[in-house]
């Protein structure tokens, strides 16, 4: 593979990474959160919401931040399954 | 990519800044004129008369009262708002009808008013200052939904490049005082710097806020995890956070509303001085009515104090004050700030220079993109990405300014009584931008700045002009030399357009003189 080809693989993945992985943790972030925070529900959520944004913006920058796009994907990858296996465990609630 | 945390941070600023650069420039401009919606509302509704000094007395409540009744009956709410703010003047009474059974909002409209006395006053119709605030979040011809989640996508990445640009300028408090005039791509750097160091909190907090002010449009799924996927258990949520009235039904038994006068005189009394905001009637007319007033507090979270009266028997019924959790008031306090509502007129005018700093920094950042690739670019290479930016340019950010221009004439030009002549404004605007853009695909960028800088300045200095051919609220009638005192806000509309006018044309000159060889 060309040095070039290379680099623009490694920043297109980069991209979808931070907008769709960036979003998909602080979602699942955000839903633990307000699961877990010692708040009355409503106020929970309000919370957790509130903190979303920021989790989305630090997660777009350890995406570039990362040595290598597919470290960033794991890295990525590995708390927001987790937090979704908590939060949306199999056979529970189903967004369907 | 492996060159480091810094120049990372630098690459991901650059491209996340010029992706959605051109919205977000648009959504900062439009913005930063909705600080003064409700001026630009007045000098497009020429029929209102000048400014009375504004009282908003009992007598006058009652006559705007009446005015709703005749024009919305069968409303599920009125709300009158008062002239708090003294540079403008007029009650604003608006209406909204009940919801239909499935769901959708009800219809809402607005009655003009004269301020000084209550009575009805036929004006044109126009978007005013208000449509130009909406795009900001609304942009336009796109559904609601679809506009949200674009200005959203670009507010996210407006987030990371604040945060991505405070990392990669690890001097910014050096850099603020280094601005290199006239040095081409240093200069337009530089610009770019201070404009983003000087307002720093002002941007971050402005781009948060306006995040959270649609956040459960942002992350319904959040919501869902707690509330599960029930409608009735979201509507509980809402009810949750928001510890307000619960909305009464309609009796349908009809009732007149109970006299003004004493409740009015009661909030005064509870209010302790504090000057009223508004005065909202809960369907009015039928049995179940209910007086809500709020009360102005002079901070980011006003319109939270709430004055509930029973519309027929005048009796106070809700505590003073609702309760509120930390997390509601975080947010309340954020969507204040972002909306700049509560601001005096002096902090009303950093909140609008800021943002034009905002506006301005978008800008300097995109023409920064094209100077510093035009340098580096060798000799005899096409790139045709920087060409083709550096041809949009001057449309995409000279377009929204001549744009306003183009919906400010139409309101004077195209016929008062014209149906739908307030969408007609609208269109003006984006037909002059496209005219632009237009414009700009055919000449050298060095040509088309100076000529459509050109352009705007002559539209925004003749529009006092044409304001005085059309319309009876010219600089002769509202100037401080004018006899009985003139009006503020409609000579400061048309002295500010001049001084918009003037500071074009020097940058039309300037460009122009920068572009001959």
């Amino acid at each position: 593979m060309s040095a070039t080809l290379h680099r623009r693989l490694d920043v297109s993945l980069r991209v979808l990474l931070a907008i769709g992985g960036g979003y998909a943790f602080a979602t699942v972030a955000s839903a633990a959160l307000s699961r877990s925070l010692p708040l009355p529900p409503a106020q929970a959520v309000m919370t957790a919401l509130l903190l979303g944004f920021l989790l989305h913006a630090l997660a777009a920058i350890a995406v570039f931040a990362a040595r290598t796009a597919w470290r960033a994907a794991l890295w990525l990858a590995l708390p927001t399954i987790a937090l979704a296996a908590w939060v949306w465990p199999l056979g529970g609630a189903s967004p369907v | 990519m492996n060159q480091g945390f810094r120049p990372a941070m630098a690459w991901l600023h650059t491209w996340s800044g010029l992706l959605v650069g051109w919205v977000l420039y648009f959504v900062f401009f439009t913005g930063t004129l909705g600080y003064y919606s409700a001026e630009i509302d007045r000098w497009m509704q020429p029929e209102l008369p000048l400014q009375h000094a504004a009282t908003a007395t009992t007598q006058v409540l009652e006559q705007a009262i009446a005015q709703l009744a005749q024009v919305a009956p069968g409303a599920e709410r009125w709300n009158i708002d008062l002239p708090y703010r003294k540079s403008v003047n007029g009650l604003r009474a608006t209406w909204r009808m009940p919801a239909a059974a499935d769901g959708t909002r009800g219809a809402t409209g607005l009655v003009p008013l004269d301020g000084g006395t209550g009575a009805r006053i036929d004006t044109r119709q126009t978007g005013g200052g208000q449509l130009l605030y909406q795009m900001h979040y609304r942009l336009h011809y796109l559904p609601v939904q679809q506009a949200y989640w674009i200005v959203g996508f670009c507010s996210m990445l407006m987030l990371v490049s604040i945060l991505t640009g405070v990392i990669t300028h690890k001097k910014i408090f050096k850099d603020f005082f280094a601005f290199r005039p006239a040095a081409g791509q240093r200069s337009w750097r530089d610009a770019h710097t201070v404009l983003g160091s000087i307002a720093l909190p002002f941007h971050l907090v402005i781009t948060y806020s306006g995040l959270v002010l649609l956040m459960f449009t942002y992350s319904p799924l959040v919501l869902d995890e707690i509330y599960r996927y029930d409608d009735d258990a979201q509507n509980e949520f809402f009810t949750d956070a928001n510890p307000r009235l619960p909305e009464q039904p309609r009796s349908g038994v009809a009732a007149a509303l109970t006299p003004l006068a004493p409740v009015l005189e009661h909030a005064r009394r509870t209010a302790h001085g504090a000057p009223l905001w508004q005065v909202s009637i809960r369907n009015p007319g039928d049995a179940s009515a209910r007086i809500v007033i709020v009360r102005e507090r002079g901070t980011p979270q006003s319109g939270t104090d709430q004055l509930v009266y029973d519309g027929v028997t005048g009796q106070p019924l809700a505590p003073a004050s609702l309760l509120r959790s930390g997390a509601r008031q975080t947010r309340d306090a954020l969507a204040g700030l972002h909306k700049g509502l509560f601001a005096s007129p002096a902090l009303r005018g950093l909140y609008f220079l800021s943002s034009l700093m905002g506006t301005a920094l978008v800008a300097s950042g995109l023409i920064l993109w094209t100077a510093k690739r035009r340098a580096r670019l060798r000799e005899g290479r096409r790139a045709w990405g920087l060409l083709a930016i550096e041809r949009l340019n001057p449309a995409m950010i000279l377009g929204p300014v001549l744009g306003v221009a183009a919906y400010f004439w139409a309101n004077r030009l195209i016929p008062a009584g014209l149906a739908g002549r307030g969408l007609w404004e609208a269109h003006a605007l984006f037909m002059a931008w496209g005219l632009a853009l237009g414009w700009a695909a055919l000449r050298r960028p060095q040509r088309a700045w100076p000529e459509l800088l050109g352009a705007a300045a002559a539209l925004y200095g003749l529009l006092p002009v044409l304001n005085a051919l059309t319309t009876e609220r010219h600089l002769g009638v509202t100037g401080p030399w004018a006899q009985g005192g003139g009006d503020a806000v409609l000579a400061g509309f048309d002295l500010t357009t001049l001084a918009v006018a003037l500071a074009l044309a020097v940058a039309a000159r300037f460009s122009g003189a920068r572009s001959q060889p």
